[in-house]
């Protein structure tokens, strides 16, 4: 989040992207960060300091809870520890971001394609056993997807993005303990050719119509 | 205060202290290898290098998301098997010899994400057989059939799940920033999966960046993440983690890390890495003077 002089300067996608986001976020919802979030960190951060002051979200690597150093930094990095409202063990924050469906309300996933349906691809691109690209890995996208409120979004590697909010934890507050069932498309979704075409084995994600898709237009890097 | 065995004539406490050479000999070829940190966060990069310098081959290599700690290893031939939720050089793009090796087929992947990972080591660490996760829709199944097995129980008022196989990984890797003699381990900065790695396996290293007396060590517990009874070897190394950093103790090498994805993006450039940074230095004390240059 940097000062500039808007008059004269061009917003960057990332920039763009940031500001979308978050306008997705509601006050008092609570996310999960993951690696390569620099975009939703600064939509998170911007939230809070506009209409969201009650926003929470975690590093989910290093379990940082409302870091607020002012730095835009990796989510995993140190330098977001002091100042920050809770350092969590990933070990014990595992419950949180794999399993529990009442903790939280958002995720922001990125990967190396996405289709109109949400499904996410972060593995690789042709066939699995021969890649063309071979992506980071499977991340834990199925999951975050499927245990969001409304999951968020992806869009080309290194422009992640995202985005949520229906509130799983007013949700909670209806359903019960662990009282919410969550249908995923995923990869029984269908109507894609490209992602079909590249190979299937890949996608990770899913249920489309929980997403928030941005398409920031960054290129794939390989 | 005075601990009872630091006294003349009392039996010695065991002290697990061992350099990194000593270290990576307790990894045998084709053991299962649980590597802990974060990307470029916590890698114990000295005792790696020390594995590839002793020709350690057919590591079945478990990792949390890591860059150039598990690349390493693969780009140096030691790992028969990855399973990982992801590996990536974070800023500076893909793992380059993780993408070549898994385009060539070279290095078979057991292809998991962060719930199996953690199911998997945490069953390991209960001595149950299987952890359970959530299935909600993943292809994931259709590539590793042996890590995601469809689970119905009566118990489970229909809903749907994987059986996850616990993963006992032979050795642990991690790095902590304070450690003492008897393995006690304090952390400065995040733990990761550290504490899980080091519950499941069945031998534990950690390298740290200080070796602390008991005295100084237990003036402040609540740094100690892991306690010394799960630790069976302590590698003292002064930026051991280099290229990455310590949290707490040191920052990452940018500089170098982002040399290394350019240069290892194809293998001649990745020999010469090898050659340099690894195979070129007798020991960490040569690397650290090594560094002084940045690859290219």
């Amino acid at each position: 989040l940097t000062e500039t002089s808007a008059s004269t300067v061009a917003p960057t996608v990332a920039e763009f992207t940031a500001v979308f986001l978050s306008r997705q976020l509601r006050d008092e919802a609570v996310g999960i960060l993951g690696t390569r979030s620099e975009i939703a960190e600064a939509a998170c951060a911007l939230a809070q300091a506009t209409h969201a002051p009650g926003l929470w979200y975690l590093s989910g690597p290093s379990g940082v809870v409302n870091p607020r150093s002012g730095q835009l930094r990796p989510i995993a990095d140190e330098a977001l520890i002091p100042g920050s409202e809770a350092l969590l063990e990933l070990s014990d924050n595992i419950d949180i971001i794999d399993w529990s469906r009442r903790t939280w309300d958002f995720a922001v996933l990125g990967g190396i394609q996405v289709d109109q349906f949400g499904n996410l691809n972060t593995v690789a691109v042709g066939d699995w056993t021969a890649p063309k690209v071979r992506g980071p890995g499977a991340i834990g996208a199925s999951v975050l997807a499927g245990h969001a409120g409304r999951a968020p979004h992806a869009a080309p590697q290194r422009a992640p993005v995202v985005l949520a909010g229906r509130g799983a934890r007013r949700h909670r507050l209806r359903a019960g303990r662990g009282g919410r069932r969550i249908h995923h498309g995923g990869a029984r979704s269908s109507g894609d050719d490209n992602l079909a075409r590249s190979g299937g084995p890949h996608r990770s994600a899913a249920a489309g119509r929980k997403f928030v898709t941005v398409s920031a237009s960054g290129q794939a890097r390989g | 205060v005075a601990l009872p065995n630091d006294g003349d004539g009392c039996p010695r406490r065991r002290s697990k202290v061992m350099t990194p050479e000593q270290a990576a000999a307790l990894v045998t070829g084709g053991q299962t290898v649980g590597l802990g940190g974060w990307t470029f966060y916590n890698t114990p990069m000295a005792v790696i290098r020390a594995m590839i310098r002793a020709g350690t081959s057919g590591v079945r290599l478990v990792s949390s998301p890591g860059a150039i700690g598990p690349d390493l290893l693969i780009a140096a031939g030691c790992v028969a098997e990855l399973a990982t939720p992801f590996i990536t050089m974070e800023q500076f793009g893909l793992a380059p010899a993780f993408r070549r090796a898994v385009a060539s087929g070279a290095l078979a992947v057991s292809e998991i994400d962060g719930p199996a990972l953690a199911a998997s080591l945490r069953a390991a660490a209960d001595d149950l057989p299987f952890g359970l996760i959530h299935n909600l829709g993943t292809d994931l199944p259709k590539v590793n059939p042996a890590m995601y097995r469809p689970f119905r129980h009566e118990f489970a008022d229909g809903e749907d799940l994987f059986a996850v196989p616990a993963v006992v990984p032979d050795v642990a890797l991690i790095h902590a920033q304070r450690g003492d003699a008897y393995g006690n381990l304090q952390y400065l900065g995040a733990t990761f999966f550290d504490q899980l790695i080091a519950r499941a396996a069945r031998v534990v290293i950690a390298q740290v960046d200080e070796l602390v007396s008991s005295e100084e060590l237990t003036e402040q517990p609540r740094l100690t993440k892991i306690p010394g009874f799960e630790v069976d070897a302590v590698v003292p190394v002064e930026r051991g983690c280099h290229p990455c950093g310590s949290q707490g103790n040191y920052l990452a090498d940018l500089d170098h890390l982002q040399a290394y994805a350019r240069l290892a993006a194809d293998e001649a450039g990745q020999r010469k890495y090898l050659d340099q940074f690894v195979f070129g230095c007798a020991d960490e004390a040569a690397y650290q003077l090594a560094i002084a240059e940045v690859p290219a």
